[in-house]
């Protein structure tokens, strides 16, 4: 893993867009988005704006995304490109608007806002930090794939969303953000697992769990947790410091994927999602042991780079309950973890 | 202006297709082939294959291979992912008459066929005008 992290920048110097979709020059594999989960208590939240360069020519695809799901496993959501002439995006600015949806980063607080009349689906909310962001630059994927990140491990999201002619309403909600950026193509030899581990108590620590191994799994590239304590970056386990196992499938009579249409290729229910995953980090003389415990998921889909061939983003969301020796003094927390699994779907 | 019909959706979604996912295109022509495929919907009758000039609908009565028969309720259900092929099939919402091998052919070119939607990004906007009909 050749990492080289930055700690504590303030947000507003490292979290904003790298390239704009509009840019004649963009690297062939180029992708950038900026991504927000909510983790409520009776629903999950992923909105996430993102731009692709296209591999046919040297225009780029803008996409919105929303997926929501709660807690009775009722799903909803859009994942659609947006016509370039209706995004803003605006390289060194942290905000964007594409279409009917913007995220805006002002006076230290997030705002996300989307509005899907045609879906009755709208949400919105004000999203305020808890802990410093973290960069990870040139994080390897593959020989050919970099990835690049900027994480906002901790946020408390007020506002709400509706769906379907129902009201939900989170009020300082556990939630989480980051930034991604680089060359890496979907359909690349690799795939990734990526928590976000946001505690019920405000006041207790938050972690970012990661792995990413090659198509197959067979062969971890990386893995690491890193714990985020008072606000502040406190410890980070890789490598051989995690001893990481998964058991179970989450199994549910019928994936919920999006596009909507991409429910009609491949299986309905196979989808590679373990329905437990156990983390033990050890190293410093600290220890912490993770259990969690994934209830639900949906999927997104999107096309390899090269034809042919789909990638599909496993969304899920649960609970976490952590424990172990931090500091010399015993700890023990729990709270809302959501894991995105990155494999390939055909 | 006259409603946009799935054939109508059918027909533009394939030359969105043709123009802005170009291997997709390609696949779905080689999977297609000689394929040639009768549409029955809502009291209409098209048939679609392949000519010298590309994929085409036409509404003489031809010799098919595979004939498919279904309505605007499925087409949505199945865009929206409320319905799976097999559940269609099994519910009867869905008819597919013909040789399995023509029929399987024909589940070929739709998987190339959606991902071929999924890779034009002018596609949703079609969909999206079929719906609001």
């Amino acid at each position: 893993m050749n990492a080289h992290a930055l700690p504590h920048p303030p947000l507003t110097r490292v979290d904003y867009w790298r390239a704009s979709p509009l840019a004649e020059d963009l690297a062939p594999g180029y992708k950038e988005w900026s991504h927000f989960s909510v983790l409520a208590p009776d629903f999950d939240l992923i909105f996430n704006l993102s731009f692709v360069r296209d591999a046919h020519s040297n225009s780029a695809t803008a996409r919105l995304l929303v997926l929501f799901g709660d807690d009775q496993d009722r799903w909803d959501g859009e994942f659609a490109a947006i016509a370039l002439k209706d995004v803003r995006i605006s390289p060194g600015s942290s905000d964007a608007t594409l279409g009917p949806a913007s995220a805006r980063l002002a006076g230290g607080r997030y705002r996300i806002e989307a509005d899907l009349p045609k879906r009755d689906l709208y949400l919105a909310f004000d999203l305020e930090p808890q802990a410093r962001a973290l960069a990870g630059n040139a994080i390897r994927l593959s020989d050919d794939d970099r990835l690049n990140w900027v994480v906002a491990p901790h946020l408390r999201a007020t506002g709400e969303v509706r769906s379907g002619g129902r009201r939900y309403v989170a009020h300082n909600a556990p939630a989480y953000h980051d930034r991604n950026w680089g060359q890496f193509v979907w359909g690349g030899d690799y795939t990734w697992e990526w928590a976000t581990l946001v505690p019920d108590d405000e006041t207790a620590p938050a972690l970012v769990y990661s792995r990413m191994a090659n198509r197959a799994r067979g062969v971890t590239l990386s893995q690491s947790l890193i714990l985020w304590r008072d606000g502040r970056l406190r410890r980070r386990f890789y490598g051989r410091d995690l001893t990481v196992t998964s058991s179970g499938a989450l199994r549910p009579q019928q994936v919920f994927r999006l596009p909507r249409f991409t429910g009609l290729i491949g299986s309905g229910r196979a989808a590679d999602v373990p329905r437990h995953l156990s983390v033990a980090a050890r190293g410093y003389g600290e220890t912490l042991d993770l259990e969690i415990e994934l209830e639900r998921f949906g999927q997104v889909v999107a096309p390899n780079d090269q034809w042919p061939g789909l990638t599909a983003l496993s969304e899920a969301g649960g609970r976490f309950r952590a424990e172990g020796l931090l500091d010399g003094k015993p700890v023990s927390f729990a709270g809302r973890v959501q894991v995105e699994f990155k494999h390939a779907a055909t | 202006m006259p409603r946009p019909d799935v054939f109508d959706l059918m027909k533009r979604s394939l030359a969105t297709i043709a123009a802005e996912a170009p291997e997709a295109d390609a696949a779905l022509r080689r999977a297609v082939g000689a394929l040639r495929t009768r549409f029955v919907t809502e009291g209409r009758t098209r048939l679609f294959h392949l000519t010298a000039a590309g994929l085409a609908l036409d509404e003489t009565a031809q010799q098919a291979d595979v004939e498919i028969g279904f309505d605007r309720a499925i087409v949505l259900d199945l865009a929206e992912g409320r319905l799976t092929l097999e559940d269609a099939l099994i519910a009867d919402r869905l008819h597919a008459k013909g040789e399995i091998a023509a029929v399987t052919r024909l589940h070929e070119a739709l998987m190339i066929y959606l991902e071929g939607l999924l890779r034009a990004p002018g596609a949703s906007a079609l969909y999206e005008e079929y719906c609001e009909t």
